[in-house]
């Protein structure tokens, strides 16, 4: 796919295709492997702006893994542009105490149908902030795993679906504490437009003697498309008394209290509806603080909602 | 100077009658306050006038500067100078308070016109202070996570700037503490003026020690069954409403009155 101008003119964006490095980033080290594309960011590079990275043209059957170091403290903005593929994985491994904060967005358009596999691994300590946009076009599946792997670490995952025309997203999230104190949230706020069906499976498992671990898990998704549907099953497995968890999910069409609110303040019914798919939008795009990537990700918002 | 006219309205809600021929007329720099007990039909009586589609207005109208409105869409109302404090407040998780009243603001402009954000910006700062708003409150999401008075608070600050002609204020002081309440009241005070009506909500005596109104009405099974000044509030506080059931043979079990409609030219008669 051709890359959209408003991702590649930031000349310290990181651009990876297929197997090719074509434009560097001086805080990543690249080292490739068989079947394994390993970006590794550390602590000793000092980053106070975002790092930007594009990948274009994932290959078939290759891992693309990326690593912080111990004691990282860094911001990354992550485009993932599928390509002609129908699998591909995504490694985020978080050495002890990193602290990252992640904006993912995965765009394009699927021919068949695409699988993404998605492993999160978090050390002692490390602290995951990342919010993923699916903005892409067609049937795509994705298995997420998560692993708390070490005491006190913290995932904070907020995903944004957007289902047009025929779309099919089914997401598998899977959310394992195996260290003590570990907590972990998952927001979903997904919309389903014209036919589009959208599901969620959501795991979160505390293992035996993790205690003092947290999980939560939250979904909202309206629905508005006459032939459009939202299914969410949250699932808590908690093998250890000493905790905290909790699920919930609110899944329909608009809130008519919301909409009379918002009319009552003389907005029209369209403008009230408007503003209300807004409030599942606009968190996502205002993680990104780069104003061009911002009209970038409002405009596939504005085009998966079809012009709305 | 607007004028809000409601004449013998019936307003029923899946079948059961509400409202049983509401008469009020309220003009531009009149201060209204009604009162009632628990369950009588005052927020009723806001939400209908509002245009909230869960009620159905049976018979009777609203007019307001003499065209009713009983036909129009809750936005056509807004637009038309009508505001509505709600009791509780929705929360809409994800629009930022700014977004919100911006874009309230701007829907209340004429169409050829746009909306100075500078000015609006500065409008916005200055109604936040007025009513001891914390700083953050532009970038938080509509009422979401805010506690009871800042709820209220946020109803005052939308006023205060949309500038609507008619307001009802449904119990804006209930969540209110004490410093808080006084913030609500002078502010709504210093909002008096010949271009605004206001109509009060309210159970007690204490949001009417801040506003001070012009007539008191007491409504009580979905009528307005007594008006007068002041005088009627100080006696409310003490004696509460069993005096005046009493002197208007007002038993707790009495029926519903439902009217029925004889045709275009018929009057009212009620029936069970």
């Amino acid at each position: 796919m051709k890359l959209p101008s408003l991702l590649t003119e930031g000349q310290s964006t990181f651009i990876l295709d297929g197997n090719t490095v074509i434009q560097n980033h001086k805080a990543i080290k690249v080292v490739i492997e068989d079947d394994k594309f390993r970006l590794i960011m550390n602590k000793k590079i000092n980053q106070s702006n975002p790092i930007d990275i594009v990948l274009n043209n994932t290959l078939l059957k290759k891992e693309y893994a990326i690593e912080f170091g111990r004691g990282s403290d860094l911001r990354v903005n992550f485009f993932f542009v599928i390509g002609k593929p129908q699998s591909t994985q995504l490694n985020i491994i978080l050495k002890a105490e990193a602290k990252i904060d992640f904006n993912l967005v995965l765009i394009g358009k699927i021919k068949n149908s695409m699988i993404v596999d998605r492993f999160t691994t978090l050390n002692e300590n490390a602290s995951l902030k990342i919010t993923t946009g699916y903005l892409t076009h067609g049937i795509l599946k994705v298995n997420e795993s998560v692993l708390l792997k070490g005491s006190d670490s913290e995932f904070d995952g907020e995903n944004l679906v957007i289902g047009q025309n025929n779309d099919e997203v089914a997401i598998t999230q899977n959310v394992r504490h195996s260290a003590k104190r570990s907590s972990s949230l998952i927001h979903n706020s997904i919309v389903a437009n014209d036919a589009s069906k959208i599901k969620f499976d959501i795991y979160g498992t505390i293992d035996k003697t993790m205690e003092h671990s947290k999980c939560f898990q939250h979904s909202k998704g309206v629905i508005l498309g006459e032939k459009s549907w939202i299914e969410v099953d949250p699932k808590l497995i908690i093998n250890e008394y000493d905790v905290e968890a909790g699920h919930g999910a609110a899944i329909g069409q608009i809130n008519q209290d919301e909409l009379y609110y918002l009319s009552s303040r003389g907005l029209t019914e369209n403008h009230a509806k408007r503003l209300i798919i807004q409030g599942y939008t606009d968190p996502f795009i205002t993680k990104f603080v780069n104003m061009n990537h911002q009209r970038f990700v409002n405009q596939l918002i504005i085009r998966k909602m079809g012009g709305r | 100077m607007a004028t809000l006219e409601i004449r013998d309205l019936y307003v029923s809600v899946e079948e059961k009658m509400i409202l049983k021929g509401v008469n009020l007329t309220v003009k531009g720099g009149e201060t209204h306050a009604i009162m009632g007990p628990n369950g009588t039909g005052k927020s009723t009586l806001a939400s209908v006038v509002m245009g909230h589609p869960k009620y159905k207005i049976e018979s009777g109208s609203i007019l307001l500067n003499g065209s009713d409105i009983t036909e129009l869409a809750v936005d056509e109302r807004s637009r038309l100078g009508l505001f509505l404090g709600m009791q509780a407040p929705i929360e809409v998780p994800g629009v930022t308070n700014f977004d919100f009243v911006k874009t309230a603001v701007q829907a209340h402009m004429p169409q050829d016109k746009k909306l100075r954000i500078g000015k609006f910006i500065l409008d916005f700062e200055a109604a936040a202070k007025d009513l001891q708003m914390g700083s953050g409150l532009a970038h938080r999401y509509l009422n979401e996570g805010f506690s009871g008075g800042e709820k209220k608070r946020n109803e005052i600050l939308q006023m205060k700037l949309i500038k609507p002609s008619i307001a009802f204020l449904d119990e804006i002081d209930s969540g209110l503490d004490v410093d808080a309440l006084r913030v609500v009241g002078e502010n709504v005070t210093k909002m008096k003026s010949e271009a605004l009506g206001m109509v009060l909500i309210t159970h007690y005596q204490r949001l009417l020690d801040y506003i001070i109104p012009d007539y008191v009405h007491i409504m009580i099974k979905g009528e307005i069954v007594k008006t007068g000044g002041t005088e009627l509030i100080a006696k409310i506080d003490v004696e509460g409403y069993d005096w005046l059931k009493s002197e208007l043979g007002i038993t707790e079990l009495e029926e519903t009155k439902r009217p029925v409609s004889l045709g275009t030219c018929a009057t009212k008669v009620p029936v069970r």
